[in-house]
């Protein structure tokens, strides 16, 4: 059965639902609009996360799936997709369906047979209609209540800087009481003295700082036990150094300003990212490295996905969304093997690997495997050296090497490479033992100076990909 | 200061152990300043950072012995991974069972990529995967666990699990019985319970009088399941006391009579102790007592052929189903058949009860015999339900005859208890020669219905069509 508009104004959730599915009805923000011709159809449409949300729906029995994180069934994504196809707003492309359609219709219910058609339950005219939608006129821009909005912005912003200020002095004094008492014992007092100095920060409107300090007992803890006042002492360092950074940040390059902004806990919109036009923007067709996540302190979910590019001399960028935990295992993942034509922008710093989609021209399976790395272990070691260099609290970096040989020792897997040996991740043990008796391999991880927790493999006997 | 020696002095804190700033690391840093010490180790961690880790002194030596199977073919790979992990896929259920037995019946082996991520399904059948899953063998461990499978033989068959012993000793029994039989004599004292009755089973293949002095030197066995079986090898020697014992404890339940008018015939009917009151407690009787016994020799006893006496015990259900048993003893299918495409044609799931290998059926071959005796090609049974398709899964140990599993997958479809798991356990029973067909009718099912089945069969046909190039 056909798509209606009367059946979807029966499915949204409320009258918003539709107002916000109608500023949705864009071609030009679905890159990818698709059908199989048996009543499936799929999209994916850039939304306010970094990678653009997939959607897809059955038309017989009205069902359907989003990736985005709203708690409104169905989101304002899916009232799109119908609508459009209901309205026939624009062309559907035929094709057969991608992977992540193929497991949500292997996961779902089909359609019960003999169900009775939703009833709507509310009164007429509370219920939402479309017509309601179309009439809305649009607010006009009121200048002087603009500026006065500005100015109570420029006082926020004034007063915020303020107590950021107070609340690094206050973390620069914890740094130091910690340094007094010792960091061999720094473990054992992490939880409580890293969680009150979190709420402090936290208070201190210095956002990018408290997560930070509150997920240090968690990483400390996740280490070997006598591994862990070194990675305190890296943890300590690092937030010292953006504290100082901030404080001196007038003095510093407008890129170094621009990231240590950002890592305090300055935010930078999707807006003005999209109107700097001195930011480095690479368009190409970006293949997705890897994907992971993973539950932050403050129970918010950050998916990462990694891509690389050869266009423009070759560029890694990571997309980064963040989901409430509370909001169910949804996620935005895109898998390794993924081709997304699109134009990024990169987050303005000195190391730019943080990026956000200015134009997305569709998500393609790739056509082959990952070809590996054309640098060999020492030269990517050097590009990540002259990148510390450039920012010296880089955590996470994108390492990619060819000629790896994975191997083991003791407890522990290396990524060798003639003189030198990378200790791989103590998490990825199991998972990447197979590497260890594939000869040599062209690896992509995340490097931080101490771990390679790796990705991504090129091997002779196929592709491996991190779990 | 090194950088070392810094991180090592804030190890103990600038409490106990004031920091100097001094070097190139403590140029600028006033002594007495109090944010000296954590500048101190902004530049020293800065510093070790650009050093990269000490590389260990010694490597791992990694054991140069490649498992050297094909690799399942790349296209199969995900929809393993989408078979047998996530949730509602279970990794030991009929689908996962199918597809071990689908790798090692093709000789294939799972990627080594995917082995971590399969681990679940991996534990469970490791055995037929070839997988070794002990503390610290990994991919080593793995291939030469794989090596001594493959080439079992009598230096070193002792060393393999008990179900590759006991079918390692059930082939061999098939062509060298009396070899065979040494190597169980020499092994048996050796082993546990569990294994010695796996062995006496398998001594099932090819018996005859020859066994009779070895069999009836372990008539005084410790372990009371090894003494049942090796009796019931003994009453499957014509001759023995105990065959004869067996048939006159039963010739004294078995009641003759006659029934008719114009042409009167023989009947027969059977007397139940009368401690055995439960439907399972009567098959566990009947297969004790019937399943040690041929059914020739009991016609015999009873002055009928075969065919005669099964005329007789018509009326009898109890009766027939230990004829049944009591041929299958004996090997004599077309008696079976008789039983199970006549009076009873769920006799099949009577010996489900007590495990095939109580009447020692131990070979592919005898196993795959009994079904296409057993199982009526036009199954008719709407009880049908996953736990005996399961059930009947796991006793025959690989795909059923062709025209049985299209029986089971036909009885399936039209059961009241069609769901999810019965299809996907009818279709793990499936040969290779009947996947297309079963493809194309789960095709027009539900997907939530017909779903994992379909995934199911589609890897065995890939299975089926090749190896991953080398």
């Amino acid at each position: 059965m056909a798509l209606s508009l009367q059946k979807i104004e029966q499915l949204a959730p409320d009258q918003s639902s539709l107002a916000a599915a109608k500023k949705l009805l864009k071609p030009s923000q679905w890159p990818t609009l698709q059908d199989n011709g048996e009543g499936l159809i799929w999209g994916e449409c850039q939304g306010s996360g970094a990678t653009p949300y997939r959607i897809a729906v059955t038309e017989a029995d009205a069902g359907y799936k989003c990736t985005c994180p709203s708690r409104k069934f169905p989101c304002k994504h899916s009232l799109a997709l119908m609508w459009m196809r209901a309205d026939k707003l624009a062309p559907f492309a035929p094709g057969t369906p991608p992977q992540w359609v193929d497991d949500w219709l292997g996961r779902r219910r089909g359609p019960t047979p003999g169900a009775a058609a939703p009833k709507p339950a509310e009164p007429a005219a509370a219920r939402p209609s479309i017509a309601a939608v179309t009439e809305e006129e649009t607010p006009v821009a009121d200048a002087e209540t603009e500026a006065r909005a500005e100015a109570q912005r420029a006082r926020s912003r004034a007063q915020r800087e303020s107590l950021i200020a107070g609340s690094i002095g206050a973390m620069e004094q914890w740094i130091a009481d910690q340094l007094e008492r010792g960091l061999a014992g720094f473990d054992q007092r992490a939880a409580q003295d890293c969680a009150t100095l979190a709420r402090r920060l936290v208070d201190g409107k210095a956002g990018g700082l408290a997560n930070r300090i509150s997920a240090l007992p968690a990483a400390l803890f996740r280490v070997p036990e006598d591994e862990r006042p070194q990675v305190a002492a890296r943890a300590l360092a690092s937030a010292y150094l953006i504290g100082q950074a901030y404080t001196r940040q007038d003095s510093l390059p407008d890129l170094l300003r621009a990231d240590v902004r950002q890592a305090v806990g300055w935010n930078v919109t999707r807006e003005a990212l999209m109107e700097d036009a001195g930011l480095l923007r690479v368009d190409g067709r970006w293949r997705v490295l890897a994907a992971r996540d993973e539950v932050q302190p403050d129970r918010l979910r950050r998916i990462e996905t990694w891509l690389h590019t050869d266009a423009a001399g070759g560029h890694c960028a990571v997309l980064i969304d963040y989901i409430p935990v509370s909001g169910g295992a949804t996620g935005n993942m895109y898998l390794p093997g993924e081709v997304l034509d699109a134009a990024l922008v990169f987050y303005p710093s000195p190391v730019p690997l943080r990026a956000q989609i200015i134009a997305h021209r569709g998500t393609q399976a790739a056509a082959g495997d990952w070809p590996g790395s054309a640098m060999g272990l020492p030269e990517a070691i050097a590009a990540w050296r002259a990148a510390l260099a450039r920012k010296p609290w880089l955590d996470a970096y994108p390492l990619a090497a060819a000629g790896v040989q994975v191997r083991a020792a003791g407890a522990r897997l290396h990524a060798c490479s003639g003189e030198v040996a990378l200790p791989l991740a103590a998490a990825s043990h199991d998972a990447a033992l197979p590497l260890a008796s594939v000869g040599e391999i062209s690896l992509f991880g995340l490097w931080d100076g101490r771990e390679w927790t790796p990705l991504l493999a090129q091997t002779a006997i196929g592709e491996w990909s991190a779990p | 200061m090194t950088p070392a020696a810094i991180i090592e002095a804030l190890m103990q804190g600038t409490g106990r152990r004031p920091l100097q700033p001094a070097g190139i690391l403590g140029e600028g840093i006033a002594a007495g300043d109090d944010a000296a010490p954590a500048r101190m180790l902004a530049l020293a961690v800065q510093a070790q950072l650009h050093d990269l880790p000490a590389p260990p002194t010694v490597f791992d030596e990694v054991a140069a012995a490649p498992d050297m199977r094909p690799i399942v073919p790349e296209a199969v790979r995900p929809m393993i991974l989408r078979l047998v992990t996530g949730k509602g896929n279970p990794p030991d259920d009929a689908a996962a069972f199918a597809l071990a037995q689908g790798l090692e019946r093709h000789g294939l082996r799972l990627h080594p990529f995917d082995v971590p991520r399969l681990a679940p399904f991996v534990r469970k059948h490791a055995e037929m995967l070839g997988i070794a899953t002990g503390e610290g063998e990994g991919e080593a461990g793995a291939a030469t666990a794989w090596a001594l499978w493959e080439t079992l033989d009598e230096t070193n068959w002792m060393l393999a699990t008990p179900a590759r012993k006991a079918g390692f000793i059930a082939d061999m029994r098939l062509a060298d019985p009396a070899k065979a039989r040494a190597l169980v004599e020499a092994q048996l004292p050796l082993e546990k319970a569990e294994v010695r009755l796996r062995l006496i089973d398998a001594l099932g293949a090819g018996l005859s009088s020859a066994d009779r002095p070895f069999l009836e030197s372990l008539a005084a066995d410790r372990a009371p399941t090894v003494k049942r079986a090796v009796t019931r090898l003994l009453a499957r020697l014509p001759g023995t006391g105990a065959a004869e014992a067996q048939i006159a404890e039963l010739l004294s339940r078995i009641t003759r009579g006659s029934t008719g008018l114009l042409r009167r015939r023989v009947t027969f009917s059977l007397q139940m102790p009368a401690n055995v009151k439960s439907a399972g407690a009567e098959i566990d009787w009947l297969a004790t007592n019937f399943g040690g016994i041929g059914c020739s020799a009991l016609a015999v006893a009873l002055g009928m052929t075969p065919t005669a006496l099964l005329e007789a015990a018509h009326d009898d259900g109890r009766l027939l189903r230990g004829i049944a048993f009591s041929a299958c003893a004996e090997r004599n299918w077309p008696v079976i058949g008789a039983i199970a495409n006549g009076r009873l044609p769920d006799i099949w799931t009577s010996f489900l009860q007590t495990g095939l290998a109580s009447f020692g059926l131990v070979t592919a071959s005898e196993r795959s015999d009994w079904a296409s005796a057993a199982i009526p090609e036009r199954l008719s049974l709407s009880s049908l339900d996953r736990h005996l398709v399961s059930a009947l899964h796991a006793a025959m140990e690989s795909p059923l005859p062709l025209a049985q599993a299209r029986a089971v997958f036909r009885a399936a479809t039209q059961s009241r208890y069609l769901g999810a798991d019965l299809l996907t356990a009818a279709v793990a029973m499936m040969p290779d020669g009947g996947l297309e067909d079963v493809r194309q009718t789960l095709a027009s099912m539900p997907p939530d219905i017909a779903g994992r089945a379909r995934l199911l069969a589609d890897i065995l046909v890939r299975l089926k069509e090749g190896p991953r190039p080398l």
